[in-house]
């Protein structure tokens, strides 16, 4: 009886309070909706940013996808909307981009910076887009331009690029350029990239240029930190070692990556730093270099790098020839400090015909003046190949590798480059293994088609 | 010698249900390392935390117990909506394994993980959802998430009118 008298009062108390019952009719719809409802807007709009993650370094074949969010539901379309740095990448591929879509995304991210990814295409017949593109120079945060195609008409098409990458881009952090200068008419036309490279771009800090040539300009960014010069394997840049190291000699204090592929010049006698004093990068976290074995031995000798630094270097030797001496490439070792050495957890060591190529590797976190290895150090001594490695220490190789022994070359080669190495566990003996390295260095035979006895 | 025993927290839910848990664990929630750095002297009473239940609470700990030890993400990595966009979403096995729940608690730990402030449990909710949403329909992410279509039919039109060009890719 009191039980139920005391339902009643509640009954009554939460029929008379307005509150109680909207919280309660809430309460139903919300569960009725699904959870999803529940999520405040700042966290819906971190997973719409999300949806948008893996799209974003795609060209516009596939970036509007994203835009599905917009037609869900009235409060979606009216957040995403709303939100106009999810429109802020202007993302073009001539072939399947309605400019329209270029025209949607820049009225609705506007007024915040914006992000260009933009597919040129020569032969394409649109380029309108990158007219209004050029107009909104001034918020442009990140710039990604590959140029394809030889059409017709290319000067004046050509001309819109000049325009954009002449303009004053003052909020402008990065840049991408890809192909951005054309073999027209028997002679290369390059793009004022010099523009970009001196005043109108004053916040750069991460410039990439592939398949670039770079004319006779120099590098001068004062406030560079990432820097790479990328040519595809059988092209090469036309930079000199003078303007690089007179750019490393602007930049060595801030310079934190330096990626270098295929980009050291082959014949620069008449640029020679051999007599110029070695830059110290100090701030240098992170160094790729793939290069021909002198051009490394060349560009080591006259940098100091910070043993915290990561370094990834490929280097080889080629010849037509396969007697040719390719010793330079146990050299390259001796060039670089016993600092930067020391923590060297991969060295991949590869022969083949007529390339003996080698890549060397340091991994992990530097932390409290130590590096901490990401992974356990795993070396691999399979019995099958008859060699048995009596490693006594991991430093400073954890694993060096002879991926492959091919072709005439072993003889001259493999052997005398394998033993320069000074190898813990002595797989072969020579006669002249002239270059040291560290007593402790270990290796590695892996395969080889005539054996190394 | 015995390591030094870490000091034992008490947690208290809306539900009034408890957890004693380790310090360091809990410290993977920057709201109670924070509270926990407020307090100089060692209190007994529990943490209340009011807007976690004990359900939704005995999933985080086990999720913070599996990353303990692991470094928190300092102020100055808080990722930019710019830099949220170049990640990646893929997630770990383990976190992929912990987050198969239902849709309920699934939106539970993300609120959960927002109130507490853990970040890297927040992204791997938020992933999952993204994860959930990508490559699907309008259609098939309203019939997903249980949301209602309430747009107009001139909305719809026009919704249809501005992608129009999309559709025939």
């Amino acid at each position: 009886m009191a039980k139920k008298s005391a339902n009643k009062i509640r009954r009554q108390k939460f029929n008379s309070d307005p509150t109680a019952a909207e919280r309660s009719r809430l309460l139903k719809i919300t569960r009725r909706i699904g959870p999803i409802n529940h999520l405040p807007p700042e966290l819906l709009v971190h997973i719409f940013f999300l949806v948008q993650s893996n799209l974003h370094n795609e060209f516009a074949a596939n970036y509007y996808k994203w835009t599905v969010i917009t037609q869900v539901s009235r409060s979606w379309r009216a957040l995403a909307r709303g939100t106009k740095q999810l429109w802020n990448v202007i993302s073009h591929d001539t072939e399947t981009t309605e400019s329209a879509w270029i025209a949607t995304s820049l009225d609705r991210s506007w007024p915040v910076h914006i992000h260009v990814v933009v597919k040129f295409d020569l032969d394409g017949e649109h380029f309108a887009f990158l007219e209004r593109i050029v107009r909104e120079n001034y918020r442009i945060r990140s710039l990604h331009i590959e140029v394809v195609g030889e059409g017709d008409g290319m000067r004046r098409k050509l001309k819109i690029l000049v325009d954009l990458l002449a303009m004053e881009m003052p909020v402008l952090e990065e840049a991408i350029l890809q192909g951005v200068n054309q073999y027209h008419w028997r002679r290369w036309v390059h793009l004022p990239t010099t523009h970009l490279f001196h005043s109108v771009a004053p916040c750069l800090k991460s410039l990439r240029v592939i398949d670039l040539k770079l004319g006779l300009h120099s590098l001068p960014f004062n406030g560079i930190t990432s820097l790479t010069l990328y040519y595809e394997d059988g092209r090469r840049g036309d930079l000199s070692f003078r303007i690089l190291f007179s750019f490393l000699r602007i930049t060595h204090m801030h310079l934190q990556t330096l990626t270098l592929r295929n980009a050291l010049p082959d014949d620069d006698t008449e640029n020679d730093i051999d007599t110029l004093e070695p830059v110290s990068l100090t701030s240098l976290s992170s160094l790729e270099l793939f290069a021909l074995t002198h051009h490394c031995i060349k560009f080591l000798s006259h940098v100091i790098i910070p043993p915290s630094a990561s370094a990834n270097i490929r280097t080889w030797a080629r010849s037509v020839d396969a007697t040719t001496p390719r010793t330079f490439l146990g050299t390259v070792i001796t060039h670089l400090s016993d600092d930067l050495l020391e923590f060297v957890d991969r060295l991949d060591l590869q022969i083949e015909d007529f390339y003996v190529s080698f890549s060397l590797r340091k991994q992990g976190d530097y932390q409290n003046g130590e590096w901490q290895h990401k992974t356990p150090v795993n070396i691999r001594c399979p019995r099958r190949y008859g060699y048995e490695w009596p490693f006594p220490s991991l430093a400073p190789f954890s694993n060096v590798s002879v991926v492959a022994l091919t072709g005439p070359c072993i003889p001259t080669l493999g052997l005398s480059t394998i033993l320069s190495l000074q190898p813990s566990g002595v797989v072969c003996k020579t006669d002249n293994p002239r270059h040291h390295v560290n007593r402790n260095t270990s290796f590695k035979i892996g395969r080889s088609r005539k054996g190394l006895d | 010698m015995a390591a030094p025993a870490t000091q034992q927290i008490k947690i208290r839910c809306n539900d009034e249900k408890e957890f004693t848990v380790d310090r360091d664990v809990l410290e993977r929630s920057v709201l109670i390392k924070n509270m926990l750095e407020d307090v100089t002297e060692q209190q007994d009473a529990p943490i209340p935390l009011p807007n976690v239940s004990g359900p939704v609470m005995a999933k985080v700990l086990e999720y913070c117990t599996h990353h303990r030890g692991e470094p928190l993400p300092s102020a100055d990595t808080e990722q930019s909506q710019d830099e949220t966009r170049k990640r990646t979403t893929d997630i770990s096995e383990w976190d992929q394994k912990f987050i198969t729940v239902d849709q309920e608690m699934l939106f539970e730990i993300i609120l959960a993980a927002n109130y507490l402030d853990i970040k890297s449990l927040l992204d791997v909710g938020c992933k999952t959802v993204a994860n959930m949403i990508k490559g699907k329909t309008p259609e098939e992410i309203r019939k997903l998430f249980n949301i209602v279509n309430d747009f107009t039919p001139e909305e719809e039109a026009q919704i249809k009118k501005e992608n129009e060009w999309a559709e025939d890719r």
